[in-house]
């Protein structure tokens, strides 16, 4: 069916694309372009390419604030987060997939339940339970937050595709005397890897762009993950507009470019995640 | 069950070891404190120090008692207006682009460009657009008045009546990604055989789109729409940094998920403190409405004749 068509048929449908691509990518560009424009040229040309180009407005942010900080404390926040949800979900899913025991459908629908609903909701008592906990204003909460948050995903990925592991592969490990745990580490996470790819590619970037958990646990500037630093900056440099693109440029241009870099994966991950659902 | 219960036996120690600490940790971290906001709502304090049990008397503040219920409703109805028109675009604009995608060549290069906004950070795209849309300096009615449209310039986010619309459709830029691939999948998972044969019985493609295409999608359209009721019912990141924690212009973006947040934490320039009972009332009318919508979106889009 590619590329059937009439030629005017084609034409107006790659128009329609490319309108969108543009729709899609140009406030994304606009505000890297106006980030390395002197504040002059913002205003007086704020459609052409830079005349000169400026990295001022980046070596100030990054030279007053923290900003190195609290991007390591946002790679540091997703990657522990992820792992916790990797292995926090793995663990009940082979037993869930595999082991047919009484209630394990119900455990299931009681795992997926946590993607209907939010976490937000519960928001008074995160506060009140890390309060409890001493963990306010700590990374550690954040990453505790978003790993419950991530275990549904992690459950359901995994779990449907435990299920498609041929049952023989684990017959003949016990056969040879292997025990659940041998057959779990040797046979079912081997054969998981495309799963953890998709469970870690759909969790990270909810984790990595949240902005309301930090804005509720952490007060703190050296705690702070890069989204909640972002809405301080922008306050702080509201009528520096070079200054304002510049860091809104930092809050979004790392994760599109690493994106761009494994876009093909990135993509089946969300697809795998999406098929499962 | 015969085997099932012999395996239970067999591998007690195995289901209980590799159950329990996610169990344990989901149940304390999502669902207990999410059920637990029910409770609270039957006390008055402030969001670290319960005072009393007042059993409904927040919910009786929160729906007949002025300010609150004027602030309750009139985040109810921009909530509802946020959802009703972002749902809309969701289930339409991504849909009609999956479609195009799934017939043309350089398929995958579109596909990889459409899904970049949903990369950008909610609250970047909220103050982005805030920059754009900005009537004293913005591009776009910079660009307006360039091609003597200059008719067409509002105060976009300052509006009383867009703003919400406008909202609604910064949303929809940001989310395009993610219904967009969903519809994509969906499409490509349809069996193409049966697309053939309509096609030789002469169906054209925009019968084949409506009789078999849209009807197989019908439980991606209740994905999209579970997603886009889950993500607006405690919307608050686009709100915040397009429209300020208060919903500007004068609360008429104020939505749930601002107002929980002002309830929680008191905002003195809104005349609201801190206030544990009514933000646990309002997390949890925002909680009953969540299922309902939910269980609603299922009926209606659960695949017919199938399961």
């Amino acid at each position: 069916m590619r590329g059937s068509g009439r030629i005017p048929v084609r034409i107006a449908l790659y128009t329609v694309l490319a309108v969108q691509a543009f729709i899609a990518l140009y406030p994304i560009v606009l505000m890297a372009l106006t980030s390395v424009k002197t504040n002059n040229e913002i205003f007086t040309h704020p459609y052409s390419l830079p005349r000169t180009w400026v990295t001022g407005n980046y070596a100030t942010i990054i030279t007053q604030s923290s900003y190195l900080r609290y991007y390591a404390n946002s790679v540091i926040v997703t990657a522990a987060s992820i792992t916790v949800i990797l292995g926090l979900s793995l663990l009940p899913s082979y037993v869930i997939a595999k082991l047919k025991f009484r209630g394990s459908g119900l455990l299931y629908l009681y795992f997926l339940a946590g993607m209907m609903i939010p976490l937000r909701l519960g928001t008074l008592n995160i506060v009140r339970t890390m309060n409890w906990l001493s963990l306010t204003d700590s990374l550690l909460a954040l990453i505790v937050v978003y790993a419950a948050i991530g275990i549904p995903y992690g459950v359901l990925i995994f779990t449907g595709f435990i299920r498609e592991i041929p049952e023989e592969l684990s017959n003949a490990a016990r056969m040879d005397g292997a025990s659940e745990y041998g057959i779990f580490a040797r046979i079912i996470v081997p054969n998981l890897r495309p799963a953890i790819a998709a469970a870690a590619i759909i969790n990270a970037l909810p984790i990595w762009n949240d902005f309301w958990f930090p804005l509720i646990l952490i007060s703190s500037d050296a705690k702070k993950t890069f989204p909640l630093a972002t809405a301080n900056l922008f306050g702080q440099y509201q009528t520096d507009f070079g200054l304002v693109f510049a860091a809104l440029s930092l809050a979004s241009l790392p994760m599109i470019i690493v994106y761009l870099l494994i876009s093909k994966q990135y993509l089946r991950g969300i697809e795998t995640g999406a098929l499962k659902g | 069950m015969q085997r099932g219960q012999r395996a239970l036996r067999g591998n007690l120690h195995v289901i209980i070891l590799f159950l329990a600490p996610t169990l344990l940790f989901y149940t304390a971290f999502l669902i207990l404190p999410v059920f637990d906001s029910l409770r609270l709502s039957l006390y008055s304090g402030k969001l670290l120090r319960i005072d009393r049990f007042v059993g409904l008397a927040n919910f009786h503040r929160l729906f007949f008692v002025p300010p609150f219920n004027t602030a309750f409703f009139n985040a109810f109805r921009n909530t509802l207006e946020l959802f009703v028109i972002l749902a809309a675009i969701q289930n339409t604009i991504p849909l009609v682009f999956a479609v195009i995608i799934s017939r043309v060549r350089f398929a995958s290069f579109f596909r990889v460009v459409f899904f970049i906004p949903s990369l950008v950070p909610l609250i970047v795209v909220g103050f982005l657009f805030k920059m754009i849309l900005n009537p004293v300096w913005g591009v776009l009615d910079k660009a307006l008045r360039f091609i003597h449209l200059g008719l067409l310039v509002r105060p976009w986010l300052g509006d009383a009546h867009l703003a919400i619309p406008v909202i609604a459709l910064i949303g929809g830029w940001v989310y395009f990604g993610l219904p967009f691939v969903l519809f994509l999948a969906g499409i490509n998972s349809i069996d193409h055989e049966m697309i053939e044969a309509a096609r030789i019985d002469g169906a054209g493609e925009i019968a084949v789109t409506r009789r078999i295409i849209i009807p197989l999608l019908l439980p991606v359209f209740g994905i999209v729409t579970t997603l886009a009721l889950i993500g607006n019912i405690t919307q608050f990141d686009l709100i915040y940094s397009a429209a300020n924690a208060w919903g500007d212009p004068a609360y008429r973006t104020d939505v749930f998920g601002t107002l929980f947040y002002r309830s929680m934490f008191g905002a003195n320039n809104t005349g609201i403190t801190s206030d544990l009972g009514l933000a646990a009332a309002l997390a949890s009318v925002m909680f009953v409405i969540v299922l309902v919508g939910e269980i609603l979106v299922l009926r209606f889009t659960r695949r017919r004749g199938a399961s």
